[in-house]
């Protein structure tokens, strides 16, 4: 009976209902939304830096040497030697180093000059062909290959820059020889080649660009230029030792993925906190919302609900009345918010994936569940619980004599 | 006042008496209703009769006498049995009718039902009495979209729905015209007795008092 009557009193206030339903489901939204993807971005960030567990670069920021040697999201911040560099990272605890070297791009994919150690470093496997041995030939990446739809033996020009719309580097066409099996990591998004040919076709790229303008060539100084070295570890417990005596070396800057990571994760929290108070914040407007349109319309209700007592049902009944509204209220928030949710989810992974490379693969946990469906009915009781109390109070006496 | 006395008397009160802020108003002459008659509580506005309805339909308590419904006197049972016992052997028809317009004409009958935890196991008695009071073109219609008479006709039914013992009426023809109040009269008292339900009406109409078997006056108290 409860629901029955709870349906057709919300069908009769659907403007009313909908609009708690929907603020409601925002707010529902936008705590599992922030939940699920908060919880799941280490996860994506530790399936992107793949096996690296070391970065060295010029001296600057350990951060954005991460973001741009092993996510591969944000432009290099300068140059180092790759022989000092190299030289920095031989221990015994270090399992494999390679150096990359940036600069280009084939339609937004990163070509990265680097040594076919790079692989192992990544644990990555050829899907098909071979690696590259030879200038101008090309691996790619899973993702790259399957976006830029070239097969082996095709042909590319790459351009200048990291970002798609640079200057065609048409005289140095690459051939492609081997695709890379999927990692999971940002390995995937990358088109490699060998670290000279990036070099050689800069050093061209900047004679050109001298001969073009008529000014001195503005050299760099380092002929065996590296933007980074990416490495990985024998053991876990080089991770104590191996930044320290990077770091000693005033030139050079020694990143740990893991630990930058957990501190990029660490200036989001607030964030993240933010957007649960938000999401909240709205749950609980719709709360207020629902048990003032209740209490609204239990006024206007008080001959119904006192009918319903002469026709023998209880207090409780009565009372249910209100707690079926609410809660068919809280599912169809609930169902909103879930799908909205899922929608924010399925958009944002793709864009973030698109932008950062970070694959969000959000885990719902069924305690996780329980806890929103309880949390979600939690606040729809509360809501109800003072128009139910009044309309277990309604005076029959009154429905007569009216 | 005579007694309408037969030896199966549905509605048995003795020395009812009602009374307003504590002190007693009326009394209700003593009454012994058989299944199928009808019995008219008449008196003017203000004397007491919804009161004693009251008392009768187990809504409030009396000031003083013991009321019978069934061989129960409603007043000695817990409240909650109570309102059962008020859903199950009782049926109320009110002066506004009182229908819940959010509501469709069969969910309103069947409301009887539901509020009196579906005493009945008769899967076609909504059917039947939709069809008996010919509501069957309506009978998906809201509540709010239906003419008084066709009002008139769900109240009765939701009142027959779960075959009471009794059967209350409380001012149903006030408002109405002539010919409207000699219907419904005949309404409800012919459905009393197709139903064998007893039929105890309070009203001040006097146009309507032919149609029942007995009529009562209030006693004001001195």
């Amino acid at each position: 009976m409860n629901v029955v009557l709870a349906f057709a009193y919300l069908r009769r206030r659907w403007g009313q209902a909908l609009l708690s339903i929907l603020v409601g489901g925002l707010g529902i939204a936008a705590v599992s939304t922030a939940y699920l993807g908060v919880d799941a971005l280490p996860e994506a960030a530790e399936r992107a830096w793949g096996g690296a567990d070391l970065v060295v670069g010029p001296k600057g920021s350990a951060l954005d040497l991460v973001l741009c040697c092993v996510l591969h999201v944000s432009d290099p911040t300068g140059l180092v030697s790759e022989k000092a560099a190299m030289a920095a990272v031989e221990h015994p605890l270090v399992r494999v180093a390679a150096p990359i070297a940036l600069g280009d791009n084939v339609e937004g994919w990163r070509i990265v000059g680097t040594t076919p150690d790079f692989l192992s470093a990544y644990r990555a496997d050829i899907a098909r062909g071979r690696v590259w041995n030879k200038p101008l030939e090309a691996v790619l990446g899973a993702r790259a290959a399957q976006a830029l739809k070239y097969k082996l033996g095709d042909s590319f020009v790459g351009a200048h820059g990291l970002a798609a719309g640079g200057e065609m580097h048409s005289q140095f066409p690459y051939r492609v020889v081997g695709v890379l099996a999927p990692t999971g990591s940002a390995l995937d998004r990358l088109v490699l080649t060998s670290i000279e040919t990036v070099r050689y076709i800069h050093e061209k790229h900047k004679e050109d660009e001298a001969e073009e303008t008529g000014m001195a060539e503005s050299r760099v100084d380092l002929p065996d230029a590296a933007t980074a070295i990416v490495a990985s570890y024998k053991s876990p417990i080089a991770a104590l030792l191996i930044p320290r005596l990077v770091n000693a070396d005033p030139s050079l800057t020694a990143a740990s993925p893991t630990f930058e990571i957990a501190r990029l994760m660490s200036y989001l929290r607030p964030l993240t906190a933010a957007a649960t108070a938000l999401g909240v914040m709205l749950v609980v407007i719709a709360a207020a919302g629902a048990a003032a349109g209740l209490m609204a319309t239990m006024n206007a209700r008080t001959r119904d609900l006192a009918l319903l007592r002469a026709l023998g049902a209880g207090p409780l009944s009565i009372a249910g009345v209100a707690f079926a509204e609410a809660g068919l209220i809280a599912v169809a928030a609930l169902l909103l918010g879930v799908g909205l949710s899922t929608l924010i989810l399925l958009g944002g992974s793709a864009m973030i994936a698109q932008s950062t490379g970070l694959v969000l693969t959000p885990h719902v946990d069924p305690d996780d569940v329980a806890r929103l469906v309880a949390g979600a009915f939690i606040v729809a009781f509360v809501a109800a619980l003072f128009p139910a109390l009044r309309a277990a109070s309604t005076p029959i006496e009154e429905l007569l004599q009216s | 006042m005579e007694h309408i006395s037969t030896t199966t008397s549905i509605l048995v009160t003795r020395g009812v008496a009602v009374a307003r802020n504590g002190i007693p108003i009326a009394r209700l002459p003593d009454l012994d209703v058989a299944a199928g008659r009808s019995v008219a509580i008449v008196g003017p506005s203000g004397c007491g009769k919804t009161t004693a309805l009251l008392a009768l339909a187990g809504i409030r308590p009396p000031h003083a006498g013991t009321i019978t419904v069934d061989d129960i006197d409603p007043w000695r049972l817990g409240a909650h049995a109570r309102d059962g016992f008020r859903g199950r052997r009782i049926g109320l028809v009110f002066q506004s009718f009182h229908l819940v317009d959010a509501l469709s004409v069969t969910a309103n009958i069947r409301l009887a039902a539901r509020c009196a935890g579906n005493p009945l196991h008769e899967p076609h008695r909504l059917d039947d009495l939709v069809d008996r009071l010919g509501l069957a073109q309506i009978r998906s219609q809201r509540a709010d979209r239906i003419s008084h008479g066709q009002a008139q006709r769900v109240a009765v039914a939701r009142a027959l729905m779960n075959r009471p013992a009794l059967l209350l009426g409380d001012e149903p023809t006030s408002a109405l015209d002539d010919a409207h109040a000699a219907g419904l009269m005949d309404l409800l008292t012919q459905s009393a007795r197709a139903e064998n339900a007893a039929f105890v009406l309070a009203t001040h109409d006097r146009r309507v008092l032919d149609a029942v078997d007995k009529v009562v006056e209030m006693e004001a108290v001195r």
